[in-house]
């Protein structure tokens, strides 16, 4: 009766050792891994810092993550760079951030509405290159330009780890010919969507760099013993950019903050 | 075995009861970026920072910007207002009801309306317990505060024509080029 009870209904100290042996192992299998600890580790050069389009033609890159088929890993790939050109031609933005705080409660409501004309779709699919194409331990990551010409040479596949901070993380850069802005996410389950959204701020921020609405309310009340402040705040664009490519980006590895740099000219 | 299957289950919760307990970790001294402390100050902009703590990163650079961007905005509607007034009571109008509304409205117009080119030129982000505190520095050229206060008074020159004013737009418009002395 004592061991049909110990075979089926409780753990034996042998089925226990088992089961601490599979979880070293599992955690063994974690910390050995280092794609697992720290996504991102190689990422193609021309991902990381984009080349100089030749006069009259675009670069836009595109990523995919694991498919079991490489083909579809490709083809989302691509479909990601194909919708990269079609923002990177022309983008409508919209942004609102309204901000209360009376000292004692504090709202921050931000608001975005990135939009793009798929309808270039199309066109771009027929007239554009893929100039390179790597595939790494996470994705599939490819590079594409725009229109196609007969001269459009191909890259060759080097990967590149991420290293130290680029000075355009901390320092914005200054040009009489363009306008900078940078987008920042941390914390994000899944290194594709922080990408997407990394670059997404960065538009955001080129735009707020151009022309940003600015209304706010500061007031002050004040009786024998208290000071209440309030502010209400209220920022606002809607803009549309003209050739905002992203031109950079940066993983850091210790904080999980991905950090994309765009660059649009001035309007 | 069993005793350490036990332990092995203590472990997070003992983890979580050691974070409850915490206090939140307060920004040192050193940890704040000059820039935010002391902001540049430069003949041909303004400097203005500003900072916010959420426990979203984006959302604390948003923050952090638009309150650095708010305070150039205040900043501007000072000056104007006080360089526009200069300039009303130099022309023998300032105490005229009238030309204190014109002043009054080129400025909030120029502070409230649109900031075009207020950059933000340096940026910091620091860890702090569970949020993110970011630091943003954004900057100002007097030339776009010169043509936004120029199209302002266009904007305004009904209101300014009302005032009976002994000097024409034109040598308004030509004071007002003027401001980048007066701002120095």
């Amino acid at each position: 009766m004592a061991s049909n009870l110990s075979r089926g209904g409780y753990l034996t100290r042998g089925s226990l050792h088992h089961f601490s042996r599979l979880i070293i192992f599992g955690l063994g299998l974690i910390l050995l891994n280092p794609t697992v600890i720290l996504p991102q580790q190689q990422v193609p050069e021309w991902f990381a810092q984009l080349p100089e389009a030749p006069p009259k033609q675009l670069f836009a890159v595109g990523v995919a993550g694991k498919y079991l088929r490489p083909q579809r890993a490709r083809a989302a790939a691509l479909q990601d760079a194909y919708r990269n050109l079609a923002k990177q031609i022309l983008v409508k933005l919209k942004f609102e951030l309204i901000e209360l705080s009376d000292g004692r409660l504090q709202i921050t409501n931000p608001k975005f509405d990135l939009r793009y004309y798929d309808n270039r779709l199309d066109d771009i699919e027929l007239n554009s290159v893929i100039l390179d194409s790597v595939i790494t331990a996470e994705g599939y990551f490819v590079i594409i330009a725009y229109p196609a010409e007969k001269k459009s040479g191909g890259f060759g596949c080097s990967l590149r780890s991420w290293g130290p901070a680029p000075e355009w993380v901390s320092h914005i850069p200054k040009d009489r010919d363009y306008v900078y802005g940078i987008g920042m996410v941390a914390r994000y389950g899944r290194w594709l969507r922080a990408w997407q959204d990394a670059d997404a701020l960065a538009r955001f921020d080129v735009a707020k760099n151009i022309q940003v609405e600015v209304q706010s309310l500061h007031t002050s009340q004040r009786d024998d013993r208290h000071t209440i402040e309030s502010t209400t705040r209220r920022q606002s664009l809607d803009l549309t950019l003209r050739n905002a490519t992203i031109i950079a980006r940066w993983y850091d590895c210790k904080s999980d903050t991905y950090y994309s740099l765009c660059r649009a000219p001035r309007q | 075995m069993k005793k350490l299957v036990v332990l092995l289950m203590l472990i997070p919760i003992a983890l979580f009861l050691i974070n409850c307990g915490a206090e939140k970790p307060k920004p040192k001294m050193a940890n704040i970026p000059d820039w935010y402390l002391n902001p540049p100050q430069a003949e041909d902009a303004y400097y203005q920072a500003g900072d916010a703590v959420k426990m979203s990163m984006a959302l604390a650079k948003d923050a952090a910007d638009a309150r650095a961007r708010d305070a150039i905005a205040r900043t501007i509607e000072v000056k104007v207002s006080t360089m526009m007034k200069d300039f009303m009571q130099q022309s023998g109008m300032g105490n005229d009801a009238e030309a204190i509304e014109f002043t009054s409205s080129v400025s909030k117009q120029v502070a409230n309306n649109v900031l075009k080119g207020c950059k933000i030129v340096k940026r910091e982000m620091k860890i702090e317990g569970n949020s993110y505190h970011a630091y943003s520095l954004a900057e100002y050229n007097l030339n776009s505060l010169v043509q936004e206060t120029l199209d302002a008074a266009r904007r305004q020159k009904a209101l300014y024509n009302e005032a009976k004013a002994n000097l024409g737009f034109e040598e308004l418009e030509k004071e007002i080029q003027k401001l980048k002395q007066v701002g120095e």
